[in-house]
């Protein structure tokens, strides 16, 4: 005759079957807050990492756009919003020259559209390789040099590929670079030289666009480094008071940036209360339920006791069972998490109105990690006072039983 | 030779602002071989005299003495390695594990130390004396009453003990199998391992050797 050898292992998990109810209840207790906790976590990183992209990105102090633009504006640079707005030349020039700027460039923002003239709906944004220092140093990591005429560099999200042909406003672009994710508008944009944009807005007027400016040399915003000697106020002052009769705005991206923070903090806040709470929840939970189960089955650690078990055997008999439940509970919840996460990380970025960039491959494996770890002490955490008093429960019981 | 020496032992208790003692000085010497039935009401202190004779609970006055080991000079540890190894414990009641197969209960006190081998022989062995070794595959809920008892008597002697504790082992059962568990304390006796029983039933006296009374707490 043979029998298995009966391990606190073994008998935790006869134990676990043998509740199978009750023990799905708690498995899926921790698989929820595995799943939040772990969701929440990577939610909150990608938002952080979007953020310090968009912070990377933005390398200007200001951007000068029409009056009343200024939203739209940081909807086309944060979301990716296809807008059109414009100056006309003459007053570009004005604006390229005027005081308290020690660097500048013009850009142009034109929105493609769904038709039969277009491949899709996209923000192309046209800029100055000569003279830019915003998107020019990174656009020169794809594509060295930057765009000639007639060529496009596509952001992450644009469909298409290096090699292609893309119609956009009835005109045909060969793609030469795809860019990485920034988590930004800028994904989800195309960028083009200031000739070709040129061309392209003249194709986006034929093609019936609206408030193009007569003339040659229109863009939509000047980005602006401001002189050293000069606040960001001073200068957001002066140029509105100097250019009030052309209704100049002016968007600085310290305030952009401090408003995107501000949101995202308060979303985080929200985030880490939301996990704190589940997770204090959760121990609570499987406390209660462990204390109550205690109470059930402490005939069954009486006779253990009996038969000589050490106090510290029965606590390492529901310490193994709560270890089990956490860790069943962890594993599946991380993976279906893993399942609703990953394949769609962009349509949740897309959703969300905050710069979104997954992190790196590490600080994803650390926040997996963490978030398996964090969820696996959750059981014995909530089974220690169990655990501890179980000894003298026991042995009470079988003293009780006897009188 | 004297294998269990209880020498004035008392368990006293608070009740509100009183105290009671649930064992008033018991003293009480049993040798290898010899089978001892302690008879008493219902609340008499016999189970909590027990309970002290196994580790299970120190005494607030007085000595046990196993082997020449003072039982309370013991940990916890060393108490319960000495109950699982030397002493045979018959819990009140049914008190088998639900989820473990006979056969695995029966085994069961030989896995609760690190031991080299398997005791499904010994155990199979037990079964069959003890006239169950049909149902070593079956679950509990699957035995009747006296068969319960069976398996615990079959685990109390896996680990070849030298002393075998019952508490009422033939509480709930009817004549018949009163008689089959008696006569087989009865057989363990004879081959050598010192028996405690506490009962309340008279006529499973003729078994024992010796006869104790438990009244109060206190033993005659």
């Amino acid at each position: 005759m043979r029998t298995q050898q009966l391990t606190a292992l073994n008998l935790s998990t006869r134990n676990i079957r043998r509740r199978a109810g009750r023990s799905v209840c708690l498995i899926a207790l921790v698989a929820l807050l595995s799943f939040a906790l772990i969701g929440g976590s990577l939610l909150a990183s990608s938002l952080k990492t979007g953020t310090a992209s968009m912070s990377d990105r933005l390398g200007a102090d200001a951007m000068l756009v029409p009056a009343g633009y200024e939203t739209k504006a940081e909807g086309a640079l944060l979301r990716g919003e296809p807008s059109a707005f414009f100056f006309d030349g003459e007053l570009a020039s004005r604006l390229l020259n005027a005081d308290g700027i020690s660097q500048a460039s013009p850009q142009l923002f034109i929105a493609s559209f769904e038709s039969e003239h277009c491949d899709f709906a996209v923000q192309m944004i046209g800029y100055d390789p000569s003279t830019d220092f915003v998107v020019a140093p990174w656009l020169a990591e794809a594509v060295p040099g930057g765009p000639r005429d007639s060529e496009i560099i596509i952001g992450a999200s644009v469909d298409g590929k290096i090699g292609e042909v893309l119609t956009l406003l009835g005109s045909k672009y060969n793609v030469v670079g795809k860019l990485d994710e920034t988590g930004m508008g800028f994904d989800t944009s195309v960028f083009i030289n200031l000739d070709t944009a040129q061309a392209a807005l003249r194709d986006y007027a034929k093609l019936g666009g609206e408030n193009v400016p007569d003339g040659d040399g229109a863009v939509s915003s000047i980005a602006v480094n401001i002189a050293q000697n000069v606040s960001e106020n001073d200068f957001a002052r002066g140029i509105r008071y100097g250019f009030r009769d052309e209704n100049v705005g002016v968007l600085l991206t310290q305030s952009m940036l401090g408003s995107v923070a501000g949101n995202l903090n308060t979303f985080l806040t929200i985030i880490t209360a939301l996990i704190v709470f589940l997770w204090l929840l959760t121990v609570g939970v499987l406390a209660i339920l462990f204390s109550v189960t205690l109470g059930e089955r402490k005939r069954e650690f009486g006779i253990y006791r009996a038969l000589g078990a050490t106090r510290r055997k029965l606590a390492q008999i529901i310490i193994t069972e709560s270890v089990i439940i956490s860790l069943s509970g962890a594993v599946i919840g991380t993976a279906l998490l893993c399942l609703a996460f990953f394949p769609f990380s962009r349509l949740i970025g897309l959703s969300i109105d905050l710069p979104y960039l997954q992190p790196d491959a590490g600080t994803l494996a650390a926040i997996l990690g963490g978030g398996l770890a964090l969820s696996m002490l959750t059981g014995p955490l909530a089974a220690l006072r169990s655990a501890v008093k179980i000894g003298s429960i026991a042995t009470n019981s079988i003293m009780r039983e006897g009188e | 030779m004297t294998l269990l020496d209880v020498k004035s032992v008392s368990k006293r208790y608070q009740r509100g602002a009183a105290h009671f003692f649930a064992v008033e000085n018991a003293s009480l010497a049993l040798g290898a071989g010899e089978f001892v039935c302690v008879t008493g009401h219902s609340g008499s202190g016999k189970s909590t005299l027990l309970n002290i004779i196994a580790g299970l609970l120190p005494p607030s006055a007085g000595a046990v003495t196993f082997d020449a080991t003072e039982l309370t000079s013991l940990g916890d540890a060393e108490l319960s390695y000495l109950r699982n190894t030397q002493i045979g414990y018959i819990p009140q009641g049914h008190s088998v594990l639900a989820n473990l197969t006979v056969l695995e209960n029966v085994c069961l006190p030989f896995y609760l130390y690190p031991r080299v081998g398997n005791p499904a022989d010994r155990a199979g062995e037990l079964l069959a004396e003890v006239g169950i070794a049909h149902l070593a595959h079956s679950y509990p809920a699957e035995l009747s009453g006296g068969e319960l008892r069976r398996v615990s008597i079959a685990r109390g002697l896996v680990n070849a003990p030298r002393l075998l504790i019952a508490d009422e082992p033939t509480g709930d059962l009817d004549r018949r199998n009163s008689d089959g568990v008696m006569e087989l304390f009865s057989a363990v006796a004879k081959s050598g391992t010192a028996v405690l029983v506490v009962t309340h039933e008279t006529e499973s006296l003729r078994y024992c050797d010796r006869h104790l009374q438990m009244e109060n707490g206190k033993l005659t």
